[in-house]
C-alpha cells in the first residue's frame, strides 16, 4: 500500500473523481487499478504497461486509461500539499489537506501540478486542463459526508 | 489438440530426453569411474587404442573383453540414465504445478468475481462468449490491474483453467465490443484446444532441462577443467555442441509457443466469421519474435486457415534433427552395453531410428495430402517437408555424440558430405513418395490402406534410410576397404574405361546393402502407388521393350574381352551398365504414362537384365565373375533412380478427355491392379538364387592389412583419461609426501609415508603402462627409481639414524621421469608449465672490486665441467647457536673493506665457491677469530623453515688453515672442505662443497692456484 492511510484515501478519491468527469467508463475500475498504483506506481505507470506474458496473447495494443493519470495526479497533489503545509498538519487525514487547499487558495499552484504531471504522463494540453479543472472542483467540494 | 502444435511439443520433449540422458550418461562416466573416466579405463585395460587410420582393431578378444567390463558399468549407468529422466520429470512437474501460482502471486492476479461492480458488467458476456467457444464450465477469470493492454492470458492446468485478462481489455467492453470478443475469445481457443497444460509443459519442460541437465554440464565441465583436465579437444567440442542441441530446444520451445497462436487465431475466425478480428488493436510495438508470430503472419493464417494444415521446412527440419540426436544420445549412452556388434542392439536401433523418421515421413506427407485436398496450392506442398527432412537427417547426424566426440574426424571427410548429400536427397524422395502415396490415397487415409502404406512407408524408410545412422563410418572404412578393393579392380580391369566400369559398379554393388531388405523396401517404391492408382498398360508394355532390349544389351556388352576370369569381371560391369542405360531409356519412355509406369517398365527391364547376366556368365553350375552371381543387387536400385530421372526430365502427358480420371489415378489406360502378380513373381525369382562362382576373382585383396599404425596423441589422452594419470598423480604426491616428511622428524611415520610410496607404486603396476613406448620408458624408469627410493627411504628411517642421501636421489630421478611423461599427455604441458616458473632466473654475477678481481678463479683454473654459477640466494637461517653460523667476513675485530666473490658448479653437483676479503688491517687477525670460532663449533644445527641441519666441524688445521664441514640434512648430507689462505689485508677462502667428502688431492691444485694469485 502507500505511504498512509490517509494518503491513500486522498490519491483514490481524487482519482475518482477525475475519473468520473472525463471518464466514467473507468469507474468500475478505479479502486482495483488504485490499489495496484499504491502497491506499485512504476508498474501501473509504466509507458506500454508491465512486461507482457511470455505465454499472453501477443497483442501489445496500450488501452487508453485515465485512472493511471489521475492516479499519479492525485499522489503529485499530496506531496505538493504536504510541502506546503508541513507533516503535521496533515495528520488529520484527506479532511485536513483538503482544508489547507482551500485556507491557501492555492488553486493555481494545484493546477500547474496536475497539468505539469499530466504532460509529463503524455496527456494533451487540454486533457490536462480538464483533469486539473476535475481536480480542484474536489478538492473544492465540501467535507465528504464520510 | 492442434497436431502441428502436438508435433513440435514432441519434439521439444525428444530434445529434452536426449539432453538429459547424454549429461546423465557423463555423469555415470566419472561418478562410478573411481580412478579415471570409466569407458576409456576399459579400453586402456584391454589395449584398445585409436589408430591413425582410423582403422578398428581387430582382436575380437580384445572386443570381448572391453564389452565384458562395460557390462560391469552398466548396473550405475543405468542407475544414472534413470535418475537423471525421473528427476527431469519431477522438476517439470513441480515447475508445471507452481506456475499457475506463481503467475497469479507475481502479477497480482485479482479474481474478477472480487471486483462486484466489474463483474456485474461483463459476466453475461464472458457466459456467452464460453458458451460459443464449446467449453463446458466457465473458467476462473482474473484481472490484471497493471497492464493497460488489451490482451490476456490462459494458463492455469487441465483441472483448473485461468484467463486473465488485461484492465485495458476489459475497458474495451465497452469501447470496442468485437475488439474484446476477439480476445478473449482467443484465450478461450487456447483452453478448447486443450493446449494450455502443454503450453505450461513445454516451458516446465524447458526450464527443468536448465535446472536438471544444462546447469550440471556446465559445473561439470568447469569442475573439470579448471580441476587439471584443462581443456582438451573433447572439451570444447561438447561446448561447441552442447549450445547447438540446446538452440534446438529453445527453438523446439518458441515453435511450440508459436503454432499454438495461429491454431487460436483460426478458431477465432470460426467463431467470429470475421477473418481479421483484431484491426482494431494496432500493434504500438512489435511482438517478442520469441513467443509470437508476427501480425501478418498471423493475419495471413486468419485469411486462409489452410496454411496451417501446410507442412512447412523448418518444423520437419527441426523434429529430423532431434530425432537424430536423441536417437543418437541413446545409442551413445547404451554402446557397449547393448548396442554393440555382437547383439541385437544395433538392428533393433535401426527399426526404433526408422519408426520416428517414417512418423515424420507420414506427418508430411498426411498433412501435405490434407492441405491439397482443402483445395490448397498444388505446388511444392511436399518439397518443404521433404527438403526440411533430407536436410535435418544428414545433419542431424553430425550431432550425434558419437560423431562429434570421434577422434577420428571423419564427420570432416569428404566422403561423410557426400554421403550426407546422398542421404539428404534420399529422405527428400521417400518424403515425397509417402506424399504422393498420400495424395492417391485421398480421404480413405484413417482406414486399413492408410495403415498399410504407412507401414510400406516405414520399410522403405528402414531400408533406404538407416544406414544413415552410421554414414560416418564409411568414410573410416575407406581407407582399409573400399580404397585397396578399388585399387585392386583398377589392376585387373587394367585401366582405361574398363576401370571405371568395374569400380562404378563394385561401388553400386556394396550400395544397397542386404538384397532382400533392400528389393523388398524398392519393390513397395513402385507396388504402392500402382495399387492405390492401377497401374497404366504402358508400363507392361514398355517393360517388355525394355526387357527385350536388356537382353539384346546384355549380348553386346559381352561381346569380345578374354576368356579370363579379369575378364569376365569386365564384361559383366560392362553389361550391367549396359542393362542400366536401357533401364533408363525405358523409364523415360514410359514416363509419358506416369511415373508409376516408369518404374514397373525399369524395373522389369532390371529383372530381364539380370536374368540375361546369368545365363551369358552361367559356366559348370555356376557363374565366371562375382558381380554375375546376383546382379539384383544393384538393379532394383538403378529401376528407381532412372525413374526418378525421367520424372525429372520428361513432363507426363495428360489426355485432355481423362483430365479428371487421370487426377486420381485411373484411367481407360489402366489395367487391373492383379497384373501386378506376375512383375512381384518374377522378382522373387531372380532375386532369391545365388548361383557360385567358384572359378571367380575375389574383388577385395588377399593380402592381410596393413599393421594398424597408433595414435600417439590419442592413445595418451585414452590411457590418461582411463586411470593413468590419476596413477601417476598418486605416486607423485604419494613420493611428495615422503620426501618433505624427510624433515619432519618422526621417523615411524616417515616409514609409514614411505610404506605409501611403495603401495601406489604397486597401484601403479597393475595398470597398464602407457602405449607409447617412450612415455612407458618414462613410466618404468620413474617408478623404478621412486620405489627404490621409498625402499631406501624405509631402511633409513627404521634405523636410528642414517643417510637419506639416495632417497633424495631417487626420487629427484623419478621426479624427472614423471616430468617428462607429464609433457606427453595431452594436458601434460600445461601442468607442467603451471608448477614452474615460465622463464628460469637469468644468472647474475657480482662484478669484484677492481683490484680484488685479478685474485679470483676463473674457469681456466677449474677441472672440466666447472662453469660459473649465480650467487646462491641467501636463506633466512635459525641457529641453536647463533655465533656458529655467522658468516666468516664478520668474524674477527674488523670488517673488510671490499669483497668478491665467485662460484662455480661442476659435475655430480659439486660447487666450489672463493671470498676474497680486504680488510683494514692484516688478514691474519681475522683469520685467527676463524680459526677460534670453528674450534669452538664443533656440532651445532641450524634450520630454515622445515628443514633442520646438523653440522658438524672438524678442524684439519695447517697452513693454508683448512677445516672440514658435514651438513646432515632430512634428504642427504653434504660435505665441505674449507680453505682458508691469508696474504697481508687480504683473506681468500675456498669452499669445496659436494655430496662426497673432499680429500686434499681434490683441492691441492685449486689451492695452489689461489696462492699463485695471491702472490705467494
Amino acid at each position: 500500500m502507500g505511504r498512509s492511510a490517509e494518503y491513500d484515501e486522498f490519491v483514490v478519491g481524487i482519482a475518482k473523481a477525475v475519473v468520473a468527469d472525463l471518464a466514467p467508463d473507468e469507474s468500475v475500475v478505479v479502486d482495483v487499478v488504485g490499489q495496484e498504483f499504491l502497491r506499485d506506481p512504476e508498474r501501473v505507470l509504466a509507458e506500454d504497461g508491465p512486461r507482457a506474458p511470455v505465454l499472453g496473447s501477443g497483442i501489445g495494443t496500450v488501452v487508453t486509461m485515465v485512472t493511471p493519470v489521475a492516479l499519479a495526479v492525485g499522489a503529485s497533489v499530496y506531496q505538493h500539499l504536504l510541502d506546503k503545509a508541513g507533516e503535521s498538519l496533515v495528520k488529520g487525514g484527506g479532511k485536513l489537506i483538503r482544508k489547507v487547499f482551500r485556507r491557501g487558495d492555492d488553486s493555481d499552484a494545484v493546477r500547474r501540478v496536475v497539468e505539469a504531471r499530466a504532460l509529463e504522463l503524455g496527456r494533451s494540453p487540454e486533457e490536462a486542463t480538464r483533469i486539473a479543472d476535475a481536480v480542484i472542483a474536489e478538492l473544492s467540494r465540501g467535507p465528504d459526508p464520510a | 489438440m492442434p497436431a502441428g502444435t502436438a508435433f513440435r511439443f514432441v519434439t521439444l520433449i525428444g530434445i529434452a530426453l536426449a539432453i538429459t540422458l547424454f549429461v546423465a550418461d557423463s555423469f555415470s562416466e566419472t561418478a562410478f569411474a573411481g580412478r579415471g573416466l570409466a569407458r576409456a579405463r576399459c579400453l586402456v585395460l584391454h589395449d584398445l587404442y585409436p589408430a591413425t587410420s582410423g582403422a578398428l582393431d581387430l582382436d575380437g578378444r580384445k572386443w570381448r573383453g572391453y564389452y565384458d567390463c562395460l557390462n560391469a558399468l552398466r548396473g550405475g549407468q543405468l542407475l544414472w540414465l534413470a535418475g537423471g529422466l525421473l528427476l527431469l520429470a519431477l522438476v517439470t512437474w513441480l515447475i508445471y504445478q507452481a506456475q499457475p501460482w506463481w503467475r497469479i502471486r507475481r502479477g497480482r492476479l485479482v479474481e474478477l468475481r472480487a471486483v462486484p461492480a466489474l463483474w456485474a458488467r461483463v459476466e453475461p458476456l464472458l457466459v456467452e462468449l464460453t458458451r460459443r467457444a464449446g467449453l463446458p464450465a466457465m473458467p476462473e477469470f482474473r484481472l490484471d490491474p497493471g497492464s493497460p493492454r488489451a490482451g490476456g492470458v490462459a494458463f492455469g492446468t487441465h483441472r483448473r483453467p485461468v484467463v486473465a485478462l488485461d484492465v485495458g481489455l476489459v475497458l474495451l467492453h465497452g469501447r470496442d465490443r468485437p475488439a474484446f470478443d476477439a480476445v478473449v475469445l482467443h484465450e478461450l481457443a487456447h483452453l478448447r484446444h486443450r493446449d494450455v497444460p502443454m503450453t505450461y509443459a513445454t516451458i516446465a519442460v524447458w526450464r527443468a532441462v536448465l535446472v536438471v541437465a544444462v546447469l550440471p554440464y556446465l559445473w561439470g565441465v568447469a569442475r573439470a577443467v579448471y580441476g587439471g583436465l584443462g581443456w582438451d579437444t573433447s572439451t570444447v567440442t561438447l561446448l561447441l555442441w552442447f549450445p547447438v542441441l540446446l538452440a534446438l530446444a529453445y527453438a523446439a520451445r518458441t515453435s511450440v509457443l508459436r503454432a499454438r497462436e495461429f491454431h487460436a487465431d483460426a478458431l477465432v475466425v470460426r467463431w467470429t466469421g470475421d477473418a481479421d478480428p483484431y484491426r482494431a488493436l494496432p500493434e504500438v510495438r512489435a511482438p517478442r519474435l520469441t513467443a509470437h508470430p508476427t501480425r501478418a503472419a498471423r493475419l495471413a493464417a486468419t485469411n486462409d486457415p489452410r496454411v496451417l494444415l501446410l507442412p512447412g521446412f523448418w518444423a520437419f527440419f527441426l523434429g529430423a534433427v532431434t530425432w537424430q540426436v536423441l536417437t543418437g544420445t541413446a545409442e551413445f549412452g547404451l554402446s557397449g552395453l547393448w548396442v554393440r556388434s555382437d547383439t541385437a542392439g544395433p538392428h533393433v536401433v535401426r527399426v526404433c531410428w526408422s519408426v520416428g523418421v517414417a512418423v515424420l515421413v507420414c506427418l508430411a506427407a498426411w498433412r501435405g495430402a490434407a492441405y491439397r485436398r482443402a483445395g490448397g496450392d498444388r505446388s511444392g506442398v511436399f518439397l518443404r517437408p521433404a527438403a526440411g527432412l533430407g536436410l535435418g537427417l544428414a545433419l542431424g547426424t553430425l550431432l550425434v555424440p558419437t560423431v562429434v566426440l570421434d577422434e577420428r574426424g571423419l564427420r570432416l571427410s569428404p566422403l561423410t558430405w557426400g554421403l550426407l548429400a546422398v542421404g539428404a536427397a534420399v529422405a527428400a524422395l521417400v518424403c515425397g513418395w509417402a506424399g504422393w502415396c498420400a495424395v492417391l490415397l485421398g480421404d480413405r487415409l484413417r482406414g486399413g490402406r492408410g495403415v498399410a502404406v504407412a507401414a510400406a512407408v516405414l520399410v522403405v524408410c528402414w531400408s533406404c534410410l538407416g544406414w544413415l545412422l552410421t554414414a560416418h563410418g564409411y568414410a573410416g572404412a575407406w581407407s582399409t576397404v573400399f580404397s585397396p578393393a578399388l585399387d585392386r579392380l583398377d589392376a585387373l580391369a587394367g585401366g582405361g574405361a574398363d576401370s571405371v566400369v568395374v569400380r562404378l559398379v563394385f561401388l553400386a554393388y556394396t550400395g544397397p546393402g542386404d538384397r532382400f531388405s533392400a528389393t523388398a523396401a524398392l519393390t513397395l517404391v513402385w507396388l504402392v502407388p500402382a495399387l492405390l492408382a492401377r497401374p497404366p498398360r504402358a508400363a507392361f508394355t514398355t517393360g517388355a521393350v525394355g526387357a527385350v532390349g536388356a537382353v539384346v544389351a546384355v549380348v553386346l556388352a559381352g561381346l569380345g574381352g578374354a576368356g579370363t576370369p579379369e575378364g569376365a569381371l569386365v564384361r559383366t560391369a560392362w553389361q550391367v551398365v549396359a542393362v542400366v542405360a536401357v533401364q533408363v531409356v525405358v523409364a523415360c519412355a514410359a514416363r509419358r504414362a506416369g511415373v508409376v509406369a516408369a518404374l514397373v517398365a525399369a524395373w522389369l527391364t532390371g529383372v530381364a537384365g539380370g536374368a540375361a547376366i546369368w545365363v551369358a556368365h552361367w559356366s559348370g553350375g555356376g557363374v565366371d565373375a562375382v558381380v554375375a552371381r546376383q546382379p539384383w543387387h544393384v538393379l532394383p536400385f538403378t529401376a528407381v533412380v532412372a525413374a526418378v530421372l525421367a520424372a525429372a526430365l520428361v513432363r507426363r502427358r495428360v489426355p485432355a478427355r481423362q483430365a479428371e480420371p487421370v487426377r486420381r489415378g485411373v484411367s481407360d489406360r489402366s489395367v487391373a491392379r492383379v497384373a501386378l502378380v506376375p512383375v512381384v513373381v518374377v522378382t522373387v525369382a531372380v532375386l532369391v538364387p545365388y548361383p557360385p562362382a567358384p572359378s571367380a576373382v575375389a574383388l577385395l585383396p588377399t593380402e592381410p592389412p596393413a599393421a594398424r599404425q597408433l595414435d600417439p596423441v590419442a592413445a595418451m589422452r585414452v590411457w590418461a583419461q582411463g586411470g593413468g594419470q590419476v596413477l601417476l598423480d598418486d605416486v607423485v604426491q604419494a613420493q611428495g609426501r615422503a620426501f618433505f616428511g624427510m624433515a619432519a622428524g618422526d621417523r615411524p611415520a616417515q616409514v609409514a609415508r614411505c610404506a605409501e610410496v611403495v603401495d601406489r607404486i604397486a597401484d601403479a603396476r597393475r595398470f597398464p603402462g602407457p602405449p607409447v613406448p617412450v612415455a612407458r620408458a618414462h613410466w618404468d624408469i620413474g617408478l623404478d627409481a621412486s620405489l627404490r627410493g621409498a625402499q631406501e627411504c624405509a631402511r633409513v628411517f627404521a634405523a636410528p639414524s642414517g643417510n637419506p642421501s639416495p632417497v633424495t636421489e631417487q626420487f629427484t630421478a623419478a621426479n624427472t621421469e614423471f616430468l617428462a611423461l607429464l609433457r606427453l599427455l595431452p594436458f601434460g604441458e600445461a601442468a607442467v608449465r603451471a608448477a614452474t616458473p615460465s622463464t628460469p632466473p637469468a644468472p647474475t654475477t657480482t662484478k669484484p672490486p677492481v683490484d680484488l678481481a685479478t685474485l679470483l678463479l676463473t674457469a681456466a683454473d677449474l677441472p672440466p665441467g666447472f662453469t660459473v654459477a649465480p650467487p646462491s640466494p641467501q636463506d633466512e637461517l635459525t641457529s641453536d647457536r647463533p655465533e656458529c653460523s655467522q658468516d666468516n667476513a664478520d668474524v674477527g675485530p674488523q670488517q673488510p673493506v671490499a669483497r668478491a666473490e665467485v662460484q662455480f658448479s661442476g659435475p655430480g653437483n659439486t660447487t666450489i665457491s672463493q671470498w676474497v676479503f680486504r680488510y683494514p688491517a692484516a688478514a691474519d687477525r681475522s683469520l685467527a677469530a676463524i680459526t677460534d670460532l670453528y674450534a669452538r663449533c664443533a656440532r651445532y644445527s641450524v634450520s630454515s623453515g622445515d628443514i633442520t641441519l646438523d653440522i658438524g666441524v672438524r678442524v684439519v688445521g695447517g697452513t693454508p688453515w683448512v677445516a672440514e664441514v658435514t651438513y646432515g640434512g632430512p634428504y642427504l648430507t653434504l660435505y665441505s672442505r674449507e680453505v682458508f689462505v691469508v696474504r697481508g689485508d687480504v683473506l681468500t677462502t675456498l669452499s669445496f662443497h659436494g655430496r662426497r667428502p673432499t680429500t686434499a688431492a681434490d683441492t691441492d691444485r685449486l689451492v695452489a692456484a689461489v696462492v699463485a694469485k695471491s702472490g705467494g
